[in-house]
């Protein structure tokens, strides 16, 4: 246990301690977790299931300017292993992964402050000519702070939590699941406001009701979708005269 | 990098320092770098500064090696605030470290505030377009059109997503980050306000939000669970709302936060535990 403990850890820091960025990205979503917590704890499948079903809490996660609205690692590193030791039903795995979920994202701003202490070492050093030294403050050390923030909530949790998230699971009222449940149904609208927010064209709304209500009506398959959208921009291309403002992507 | 025949008052120039060149094996070790610590040492007061700095680190000190006033000048402009998406963002050093180049080569029309406010003019546009692209089509799409198929047990729909989206963000950086070095200020500015790109990103955003539509439609779920019971007949009210228009409140839901962060700014903790205590409280009350 102490060993399946430190690879859920690890596999954490990984996703979320943000070293080679574009990799751990890909790494943090909750379906590609699942297939490795479930390989720490020999059932790849129920792993897979388990994570995918996360996963699609977080379809819409953008991360704009590096603000989670919410820690999908984190979420799926607390919910997958113990609904693997547990042997939860995935919706109940989807309840628990929503409060971390949101604890993750307090993480974040803990790393973040820390941080500011390295950003403003770093004037020193450079007034000194030290530049060999505030390389090590630009990388390898805020890396090794993110393992301590990041590694040690996971093992503790996975290690001591398992009998823990089990009673807890019992003692929560029904209600309060189904809530966390149905709230985990809810959130994925933050995730696509905020990429609604980020594209950043108010004069595009229609297009995102034309594809919400096309969907609902019709629920094609999301290449469908995809087709469809490229049809609508390259005809709206078409009408679009090129005197709009300079900066409105900005 | 292209050694160009110089004319007898630039070479005057460079041999104050001769072997000061920036080579293609300088530019891969600054974007391995640059990928490599991006968000790490993210702080709230300076964002990505350092990793922009640790990106530039090396090339800096080979380039103003017998300046030490202009190389301490130029650490302390590349530890100020930065940040931008990561991939997109990669045509910014491409550009700093080309300018940086040309003013230890005593090009003194390169100033500081030059350099400055071409970082800081180029992040916030690239910060925008990258996201656009990178965060709502090229990893949200195949997620939209993969994780369905992991959900049945595919072991490999769970990667392919994941695969897409590291071939392209490292592709796509690397070649900015060239790109940048080799086009200098002028041709960048210039091809960030042509009506190509433009283009570009217009049907990139209208792509982007058709398919945030379908994905809201098909994850948002606001579901009412509650019924109005009278002697001879059972009012159900999710009926009546679907009459009305299908799935309305899940539209409302996220164009309702949509306008929240528009109008009150980014409050997302606060959106995420309002909306736990909404779900909680309507499901206890046996609304939901």
């Amino acid at each position: 246990m102490l060993f399946k403990a430190f690879l859920v850890g690890i596999i954490y820091w990984l996703s979320m301690g943000r070293t080679a960025y574009f990799v751990s990205f890909a790494f943090r979503k909750p379906v590609v977790l699942g297939v490795f917590i479930g390989l720490v704890f020999g059932d790849v499948q129920k792993g897979l299931l388990y994570g995918a079903t996360i996963q699609l809490l977080y379809m819409g996660g953008i991360e704009a300017g590096g603000n989670i609205p919410s820690d999908q690692g984190l979420a799926a590193c607390i919910a997958i292993p113990a609904a693997l030791m547990s042997n939860l039903n995935p919706s109940a795995a989807v309840a628990l992964a929503v409060p971390f979920g949101v604890l993750g994202v307090m993480l974040n701003n803990v790393r973040r402050t820390f941080n500011s202490f390295y950003t403003t070492y770093s004037d020193k050093l450079v007034k000194e000519h030290k530049y060999r030294t505030l390389s090590y403050f630009s990388f390898l050390i805020p890396w090794a702070t993110n393992f301590v923030l990041y590694f040690t909530p996971v093992f503790v949790a996975t290690y001591f939590g398992s009998g823990l998230v089990k009673a807890f699971i019992n003692a929560i009222p029904t209600w309060a699941m189904d809530g966390l449940a149905n709230a985990g149904n809810m959130l994925p609208a933050l995730g696509f406001a905020l990429t609604l927010v980020v594209m950043g064209k108010k004069q595009y709304i229609p297009f995102f009701a034309l594809g919400f209500y096309m969907y609902a009506v019709m629920g094609f398959s999301m290449l469908t979708g995809a087709v469809f959208a490229v049809c609508f921009a390259m005809i709206s291309s078409l009408f679009k005269q090129h005197d709009d403002d300079e900066e409105d992507y900005a | 990098m292209s050694e160009e025949v110089m004319t007898p008052e630039t070479s005057q120039k460079v041999t104050k320092a001769p072997t000061k060149k920036v080579t293609k094996r300088d530019l891969f070790w600054a974007w391995l770098k640059w990928t490599t610590a991006v968000e790490v040492p993210v702080s709230f007061d300076r964002m990505q500064a350092l990793a922009f700095s640790f990106s530039l680190n090396k090339i800096l000190r080979k380039v103003y090696k017998d300046q030490p006033e202009e190389l301490e000048a130029a650490m302390a402009r590349h530890v100020q605030m930065f940040n931008t998406n990561c991939d997109w963002g990669s045509i910014i050093h491409g550009i700093t470290i080309s300018l940086e180049e040309q003013r230890a080569m005593g090009n003194e029309e390169v100033t500081p505030e030059i350099i400055n406010s071409l970082k800081i003019g180029l992040m916030g546009p690239l910060a925008g377009i990258g996201d656009s692209v990178d965060q709502g089509i090229v990893a949200t799409i195949p997620l939209a059109i993969f994780v369905p198929m992991a959900l049945k047990g595919s072991i490999l729909a769970a990667f392919i997503p994941g695969l897409i989206y590291i071939a392209w963000s490292y592709g796509w950086s690397w070649f900015l980050f060239n790109k940048g070095y080799s086009l200098g200020k002028s041709s960048v500015l210039s091809i960030l306000h042509s009506g190509a790109i433009k283009k570009v990103i217009d049907i990139a955003s209208i792509v982007g939000l058709y398919m945030i539509g379908c994905l809201s439609a098909a994850y948002v779920k606001f579901p009412i669970a509650l019924q109005f019971k009278n002697s001879n007949s059972t009012v159900n009210v999710q009926k009546i709302l679907d009459g009305m228009l299908p799935d309305l409140l899940p539209f409302a839901l996220v164009l309702g936060m949509y306008f929240f962060i528009v109008k009150k700014g980014p409050h997302y903790l606060g959106i995420i535990i309002a909306t736990m205590v909404l779900a909680i409280a309507l499901t206890f009350l046996g609304i939901m």
